[in-house]
């Protein structure tokens, strides 16, 4: 049999890049853009982002003493939010594979004081170094769309949810009606030159509107949850499904 | 009925309200936190329109509430009532009036909702107030989403209000109330209706200008 000699590749934008290589472009993206992350979120989702994490937040439907991972936290917007609401008898891990996106939440989350439920964690979503059955709720918001293997991600994040626990996935997705699919897709191809301008750097921006772009749709990521063992996945478009907010549920047995 | 942004940010700010209205008032605070842990549910229920069936869950936290469209868990305790009743438990200025007379059910543990009910009604919130100025802060595009669904909202509470205040002229007439107290009312509404116009408009002129 002919070997295949060919290294195998994977998406990275519209690029295609060895997939041992993709986590290490990914992470120069987020090195370069975590300076200007707010601002580059508000461009993105219309100055709405605040709003959607909100949304986000309640759809995780967390109580007081619940354990839940912030996966793909970043500088830890969502932890932030977890921790008053799961409170002193509950946990929050802000989990992130880029070390400089976890040292900006660190520093950010200590400023804020008096936050002593929350910790830390170096990891790569496709291979959680959690133990089964750990967490109420996992949630990976604007995450998913980065990792080079999403199916295992998935995957992986089902086995450390806990039994009856839940999984929250907050991502671009794709507008339901052409004319906003239109305008939204015109006003992306300016983001790499409002990048240029806000951060000289436009090519990571390009990044992102090509990341977006490859991102499953509603439905596929729906069939994806399905896959990974979700026994109910539902979701919500958010602003005509520019983005889409997607739960998944682990019942118990 | 779909969850979506603007009930989110709807959710959110009233929330932010109350939590600043519960530091400001040290002594709701400290009643509050004996109800720590407790998730209330306020059912909005028999209105026969998909758009006014939703529950409301409010968590009480270690320091302050939260406002969810959503629980994984049951409630320890719901109040259900139609959208009008407990509209007009939200703007009305004498709510015991209200919590008496109206159709207003309880289910569960009926002493805790009635120890949040006393600690809401203390911090005397002017939601309209606090409604009229807020709607600056919610983005154009999801008020654009939203305002059909806020006009309706209010057309069919106003016509439904209208409704009920017929059958109790006709049913119980010691409760009338004044021409007064109706102008009145019916003056808030056109100018909830006003501003909305106002808003639209504003946001048509925000669309042209980007
Ligand atoms: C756009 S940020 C989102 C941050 C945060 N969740 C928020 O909404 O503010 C995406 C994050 O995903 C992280 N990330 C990318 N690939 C990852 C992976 N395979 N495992 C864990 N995190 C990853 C990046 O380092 C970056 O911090």
């Amino acid at each position: 049999m002919k070997q295949n000699t060919k290294k195998a590749t994977t998406d990275f934008g519209y690029k295609e890049v060895p997939v041992e290589e993709k986590a290490e472009h990914v992470a120069n993206v987020f090195h370069s853009v975590a300076r200007n992350y707010d601002i580059m979120n508000d461009i993105m989702s219309l100055g709405s982002h605040r709003f959607i994490k909100k949304f986000t937040v309640q759809l995780t439907a967390l109580r007081p003493g619940q354990v839940v991972l912030d996966l793909a936290g970043g500088t830890g917007d969502f932890s932030l939010q977890f921790s008053p609401i799961v409170g002193s008898k509950g946990q929050v891990v802000l989990a992130d594979i880029n070390e400089s996106m976890l040292r900006v939440g660190r520093d950010r989350i200590i400023d804020k004081g008096n936050l002593s439920n929350i910790s830390y964690s170096l990891v790569n979503a496709e291979k959680l170094p959690f133990a089964e059955n750990s967490f109420d709720c996992v949630c990976i918001a604007y995450g998913l769309r980065n990792v080079t293997d999403k199916n295992a991600a998935l995957r992986s994040m089902y086995e450390v949810a806990k039994p009856g626990g839940r999984v929250v996935v907050l991502e671009f997705s794709k507008p339901r009606k052409q004319l906003v699919s239109k305008a939204y897709d015109l006003y992306s191809k300016l983001w790499p030159v409002a990048g240029k301008i806000i951060s000289g750097d436009s090519e990571s921006y390009q990044y992102l509107v090509e990341s977006i772009r490859m991102h499953p749709d509603q439905e596929t990521l729906k069939a994806m949850f399905l896959d990974a063992g979700f026994q109910r996945c539902e979701y919500h478009n958010v602003m005509d499904g520019i983005c889409a907010i997607h739960i998944g549920y682990k019942d118990a047995t | 009925m779909p969850l979506n942004l603007l009930l989110s940010t709807a959710l959110s700010s009233a929330e932010l309200i109350l939590n600043k209205a519960l530091t400001l008032d040290p002594s709701s605070k400290n009643k509050l936190r004996k109800l720590q842990g407790n998730i209330f549910a306020i059912n909005c229920v028999n209105s026969g329109r998909s758009i006014l069936d939703y529950s409301i869950f409010i968590t009480v936290l270690d320091e302050g509430i939260l406002l969810s469209p959503v629980i994984t868990d049951e409630a320890n305790a719901e109040i259900s009532a139609s959208a009008n009743v407990l509209l007009k438990l939200l703007l009305a200025k004498d709510k015991s009036n209200i919590i008496r007379n109206e159709n207003i059910q309880l289910k569960g543990d009926a002493s805790s909702i009635q120890d949040l009910q006393a600690i809401l009604l203390e911090l005397d919130i002017d939601w309209e107030y606090q409604l009229s100025k807020g709607i600056g802060d919610i983005p154009t595009q999801t008020l654009s989403d939203g305002l059909d669904i806020l006009k309706n909202f209010i057309s069919n509470s106003a016509a439904s209000l209208t409704t009920d205040i017929d059958e109790y002229v006709h049913e119980e007439k010691n409760i009338v109330p004044t021409a007064a107290e109706l102008e009145n009312f019916f003056q808030r509404i056109d100018q909830l209706r006003l501003n909305i116009d106002r808003t639209e408009s504003r946001i048509d002129n925000l669309k042209r200008n980007y």
